[in-house]
């Protein structure tokens, strides 16, 4: 009886779910967010794979990231509100930016603590499908770190980060998608500009039995001034054009020392 | 177009990468940190010949005065006012890793520098001081001299330092410029201060604020972060007492404040707590003036001219004059302290804003910068109380205050005499009001700080008169003293008789004359009274100067005193010389090795500890080289510090654990069994198991020493024996456990006034002669032997018969005892020195206790009988119930308190150590006894006695009680010629 059940419900599901229009999520499914997990472990989330395809939107959301280690009597905690859009200039182009609007940090070094807040970083970039197949769709993608950040005091930090992403969608309920990039950041001031550079790679897949929701896995290797690899997971839900996004990811492996980063994201897809 | 994208942002970071930054904050090689303060200039007549930059080759080169540290290797930067000496790299003091911080900072050629340490960090981790490790002299004579220093944190390698210190021709004091780099992936909390390291009995920080001046919150390391606050400067004066005094202030040369925080301890001033993400920075340029007064507002002086030049804050230039009748001398702060504060007479004192402090010159006169245009309340501080309080609304420059008349003391003369030769003698003379009215009338402290003392005869840290007592030298002092009734007793140690007048003191000149007598027999031949923990000024916790403090030896009629200062080897020798002492008292060159930056991990702790405090002896003298030739001491454990210590014995070596549970001071243990959190109750493993136990008995690597491998452990520490429950607790556990360490008795003095020199003493049974012939070699082998009693008065004889018939003496060789072996016991003292019982110990259990013993009648007499108790005691009476070797040991003195454990232990679990008294006085130690809130203590100290009971004289001196006690008797009874360990449970 409950295999029925199941079976029942997962049929119904299927029929839910919205033909593909190469690897990007169809019409009738507007508002769910897609592309791998909107969360990372990176400056102004950079080494965050992007989805491949183009849309317009805007939204808001808050992020959040930490690490507490106890044995070092160090703790670092920060939050962002997250002003976010993207314009689908053409379906295969989209202008997208994120700014932080506010920054707050609570950082602790044993007993002594502190806290700041302060405008945030500003990126702003373009994606530019390159290929687009029945099921897959491919794009590179790059933005730009700007100078708006006052976390730190007398510099101002630049950035810019390039990749390709894909979103390859086999049926109407599973897409995997995977990204791989390359960023530098730099800082401008009154002390040495320490460029940093990384690289990233990203897969993962979304799992959306209905229209209306969608569960997300990536896993995502970065190296750089600090290597990780980090396990992510989101949640992804629409009514309508509305759409919210929440996910988290912490490394499991190398020099990152956060213990978690998560996001919640809500948008409105035009 | 990925590619280009990368190549014109990889073009675009590199570019950015090659601007030129500010000074060293690029980070390059070839980049000179910037001249600090550029607004701040001092003009003077030509002097740029008066430069002077050198690396320090002979001790001759060192600024001189009670805390001069500068050796071989270190820097020296002088103009015509101030010199500053930096710790050269590679040489470690205190909480400098690896050198680059100030060691001394003194008013040229003044011989009076007040500084310990003055070191950057931006946390209270160890990791957060800097570690330096290039350096570069910078001579641009005749404008300006520097030092400039480079390197990283001690804990995060990828955050750069770069300091430069420098002097200009007429600067007061030195300019300093520290730069930070966060070149780590992690956002930081960075405090970039200059810690000043005052350790107590030094030099106290001066704050303006509300309510602050020479007061600050308290705290402990857990709820630091609560008491930083901002002040416009921070200013400190050392309180020896003497005239080697300076006073010296920092000041912000880009802000109008700093913050920090302050204490006796430690102060911190510098930039606000700030997070610096990876790539962030900061620059901290600071002013340290330094000036040759002895209240703090000589540097305030220079500080406020700085911050008119920074901020374009104008100061005003006040004077005034202090007034006594009959007065010695105004220029000492016993006598006049003047604290200018800003308010009103209606502002609460704890909401006026002190702004300087000064102690005026010998003809009264007194003189100092404060904000101007500001209304100000004037107070007068004599003998440690406020005496005067006048108002002045709106001051102006070149106000004068006018005259501030003081109250009238007495001026009393001390005589004290022996009385067989009449003679005059040098001996301790101790002030005590008569009852608590005539207490409250003359209690005072230092502004608050310090101890408080009644009455207050002078700074309880520094020079004679110190606290309510004063030295007598060759027979004769003379001290002002606040009108009151006292009793005055005069002391010249435990083997004299006390002598004790009772008197009013009124204005003007009064003598008292006192006459001692030897009590002959008393002291058994062929032993030394020997003080073997003392420190002096040479400490970073002591103020008290050389003369003062072998006086205090000889006032105490010691014939040893080990000089065992913190962290630096000194020598008493000369001070013993210039005081024609030199042939009946012996100083012995040691150091007692002081854990600054905790680094050790034991089970069940996530907190470094250091492994507390040893003293060693004897050792060699030698001001040329870092602490004047004593051992780096930090960051290793006991066995391997011993090992270092090793080649810089002189003689046969000592190595004393000391007060080994006494309690943390800010963070920093100063006794290694505590630290391990030891639990006694179990039995000390054969190696190393893991196990806090096992981490006391290992040998660490490269070592020959096990971290248990001194050969003396303090029993009595301090005049009032505090924690002698304790420090009892532990040696009985190693004795039990088959070590046969030395138990010793110490005064632990860093002053005339904490603890009295030579009591507790020990008493050495030992060929060894004090004065010219003394020979330390065996001397310290009688140590070592354990030929010692522990001892505050009283003096206990007592021998065991072996098993060819002979008495031996208590030892640490054991032996097999005779089959009906008696245990003899004379107990002998001063008649101020009362012995109310005394106790049997075999293997860590009192056994038998003779109680009641009879009283001497009259406490300052000067004949009669010193024998409080004679007995002969069955050995096998002691020793009913206990199988295999023992070991005996024998107390007397006043009967102790019940006390038991009831935790205290990791995760507040029993550990064998006693930690609460039988507070409620039924008989049983249990909650009942735990004060509220806690659970466990107090370990509380016997009451003191009030007048006419037993003791009460004695506890006038020592706020203790009568207490001695023998080494071990080492019972091999198996005989097997061994000591076998009767364990934890002590063979039962």
């Amino acid at each position: 009886m409950r295999a029925l059940l199941l079976a029942s419900t997962l049929a119904a599901s299927l029929s839910f779910a919205q033909t593909s229009r190469g690897g990007c999520v169809a019409d009738d499914a507007a508002g769910l967010p897609e592309g791998p997990v909107a969360v990372g472990l990176g400056l102004a989330d950079f080494g965050t794979g992007r989805r491949a395809c183009a849309r317009t939107e805007v939204g808001l959301g808050v992020r959040g990231a930490g690490i507490i280690d106890t044995p070092n009597f160090y703790g670092n905690v920060g939050a962002q509100g997250v002003l976010f859009g993207s314009f689908a200039l053409r379906p295969t182009t989209e202008l997208f930016a994120s700014l932080e609007a506010v920054s707050f940090g609570f950082t602790q070094n044993a007993t002594l603590t502190t806290t700041q807040l302060t405008f945030g970083h500003l990126t702003a970039g373009a994606t530019q499908v390159v290929y687009g197949l029945e099921r897959l769709t491919g794009a590179i993608t790059g933005r730009l770190l700007l100078p708006t950040s006052f976390e730190v005091p007398g510099m101002r930090l630049v950035g810019a980060e390039v990749g390709h992403t894909f979103s390859f969608r086999p049926n109407g309920w599973l897409e995997v998608h995977g990204a791989v990039g390359a960023e530098v950041t730099a800082a401008v001031g009154a002390a040495r500009s320490d460029p940093r550079f990384g690289g990233f790679l990203l897969g993962g897949a979304s799992l959306q039995p209905v229209s209306w929701f969608a569960f997300v896995l990536d896993v995502t290797g970065r190296v750089g001034r600090v290597s990780s690899l980090a396990p992510a997971a989101g949640l992804r839900f629409r009514i309508a054009s509305f759409g919210i996004d929440v996910g988290g990811t912490l490394p499991v492996v190398g020099n990152d020392r956060h213990d978690f980063a998560a996001t919640a994201r809500f948008s409105w897809r035009f | 177009m990925a590619v280009k994208f990368v190549v014109v942002a990889s073009l675009v970071a590199v570019a950015l990468s090659g601007c030129r930054s500010e000074s060293c904050l690029s980070g390059e090689a070839s980049c000179t940190v910037a001249s600090p303060c550029p607004k701040v200039a001092f003009e003077c007549s030509d002097q740029g010949d008066q430069l002077a930059i050198e690396t320090i080759a002979s001790p001759s080169q060192r600024p001189g005065g009670w805390n001069a540290l500068g050796a071989r290797g270190d820097i020296r930067l002088a103009n015509a006012f101030a010199e500053v000496v930096i710790a050269g790299l590679g040489t470690q003091n205190y909480l400098d890793p690896n050198g680059g911080s100030i060691l001394d900072l003194a008013p040229r050629g003044q011989a009076k520098d007040a500084v310990n340490n003055i070191f950057q960090v931006v946390g209270i981790l160890p990791g957060d001081a800097i570690r330096y490790e290039a350096s570069r002299l910078i001579d641009e004579r005749p404008t300006a001299v520097a030092l400039e220093l480079r390197g990283r944190l001690d804990g995060r390698r990828d955050v750069v330092a770069f300091t430069r210190y420098e002097l200009r021709a007429c600067d007061r004091g030195v300019r300093v410029r520290t730069e930070l780099v966060n070149g780590s992936a992690d956002t930081e909390l960075w405090s970039l201060v200059d810690g000043y390291y005052w350790s107590g009995r030094e030099a106290l920080p001066f704050t303006p604020g509300a309510g602050f001046g020479f007061t600050h919150p308290s705290f402990n390391l857990l709820t630091i972060n609560g008491v930083f606050r901002t002040f416009p400067y921070l200013a400190a004066a050392a309180h020896s007492g003497d005239t080697k005094v300076s006073s010296f202030a920092t000041a912000s040369c880009t802000a109008g404040t700093l913050e920090g925080f302050n204490s006796d301890q430690v102060s911190a001033a510098g930039l606000p707590r700030t997070r610096v993400p990876p790539r962030g920075f900061q620059v901290f340029e600071r002013f340290i003036a330094v000036a040759d007064t002895k209240g703090v507002s000589g540097a305030i002086d220079v500080a406020l001219d700085v911050r008119r030049q920074v901020t374009g804050e104008a100061f005003a230039t006040i004077s005034g004059r202090v007034e006594r009748a009959g007065a010695r001398a105004t220029d000492s702060e016993r006598e006049a302290s003047v604290i200018i504060s800003e308010g009103n007479e209606s502002t609460p004192e704890n909401q006026r804003v002190p702004w300087t402090q000064i102690v005026p010159g010998a003809d009264g006169r007194f003189s100092a910068r404060v904000p101007a245009g500001k209304s100000y309340v004037v107070e007068v501080h004599s003998f440690g109380r406020k005496v005067i309080e006048k108002a002045f609304a709106g001051v102006s420059d070149g106000q004068d205050l006018g005259a501030f008349v003081l109250p009238s003391t007495g001026t009393v003369s001390f005589r004290v005499v022996d009385e067989a030769t009449m003679q005059g003698l040098d001996a301790e003379i101790f002030v005590v009001p008569v009852d608590a009215a005539e207490r409250e009338k003359v209690i005072g402290t230092l502004h608050g700080r310090f101890t408080s003392c009644a009455p207050w005869l002078g700074t309880p840290s520094g020079a004679s008169p110190a606290c309510n007592r004063v030295l007598v030298r060759n027979g004769d002092a003379t001290a002002e003293v606040p009108l009151g009734r006292y009793h005055v007793y005069a002391f010249h140690g435990p083997f004299w008789s006390l002598a004790r007048e009772t008197t009013t003191i009124m204005p003007g000149a009064s003598t008292l004359t006192f006459r001692l007598s030897r009590l002959v027999g008393l002291k058994p031949a062929g032993t030394l009274s020997a003080d073997f923990h003392l420190h002096g000024a040479a400490s970073f916790d002591s103020s008290i100067p050389d003369f003062d403090r072998v006086l205090s030896f000889s006032a105490s009629d010691l014939d040893v005193a080990v000089g065992t200062d913190h962290d630096v080897v000194y020598d008493y020798t000369p001070t013993v010389r210039s005081l024609g002492l030199e042939n009946r008292l012996t100083t012995v060159i040691g150091l007692e090795t002081t854990g600054h930056i905790p680094f050790l991990f034991i089970p069940n702790s996530s907190f470094p500890l250091v492994i507390g405090h040893y003293n060693v002896w004897p050792l060699k003298y030698d001001p040329s080289l870092p602490r004047n030739g004593g051992p780096y001491d930090e960051l290793v454990e006991p066995g391997l510090l011993f090992e270092r210590t090793k080649p810089l014995f002189t003689g046969t070596p000592l190595i004393e654990l000391n007060h080994p549970w006494a309690l943390a001071e800010f963070g920093r243990d100063l006794g290694f069994p505590r630290a391990l959190a030891m639990d006694l109750r179990k039995d000390l493993p054969a190696a190393d198991d893991g196990s806090n136990l096992g981490i006391y008995v290992r040998t660490p690597a490269g070592a020959t020493f096990a971290n248990d491998g001194h050969h003396a452990q303090e029993v009595m520490n301090g005049s009032d024996n505090g924690l002698f429950l304790q420090y009892r607790a532990f040696w009985w556990y190693v004795l039990n456990q088959g070590r046969r360490k030395v138990g010793t008795a110490n005064s632990d003095s860093h002053s005339l006034t904490d603890n009295t020199a030579g009591l507790p003493f020990n008493l050495v049974t030992t060929s060894a002669v004090a004065g010219a012939g003394f020979d330390v070699n065996v001397f310290n082998q009688a140590v070592q032997d354990g030929r010692v009693i522990g001892t505050n008065g009283p003096v206990i004889e007592a021998t065991v018969s072996d098993s060819t018939g002979a008495r031996r003496s208590y030892g640490t060789s054991p032996f097999a005892p005779a089959e009906n072996a008696t245990v003899r016991v004379k107990v002998s003292s001063a008649p101020w020195i009362p012995v109310q019982e005394v106790r049997f110990v075999v293997n860590g259990q009192v056994v038998k206790t003779v109680k009641d013993l009879p009283l001497p009648a009259d406490p300052f007499a000067t004949t009669g009988s010193l024998v409080r108790a004679e007995l002969e005691v069955p050995l096998a009476e002691l020793l009913a119930g206990v199988t295999g070797d023992a070991w005996l040991v024998i107390e007397a003195g006043r009967p102790l308190l019940l006390a038991g454990d009831l935790g205290g232990g990791q995760g507040g679990a029993p550990d064998g150590m006693p930690d609460t008294t039988d507070n409620d006085g039924d008989g049983v130690v249990d909650a009942k006894d735990v004060a509220a809130g806690a659970r466990i203590g107090p370990l509380a100290d016997p009451p003191l006695p009030k007048e006419g009971e037993p003791a009460f004289d004695f506890a006038n001196l020592t706020n203790g009680y009568p207490l001695a006690f023998t080494n071990p008797f080492f019972l091999d009874r198996t005989g097997d010629g061994q000591f076998s360990a009767p364990g934890a449970k002590g063979g039962r």
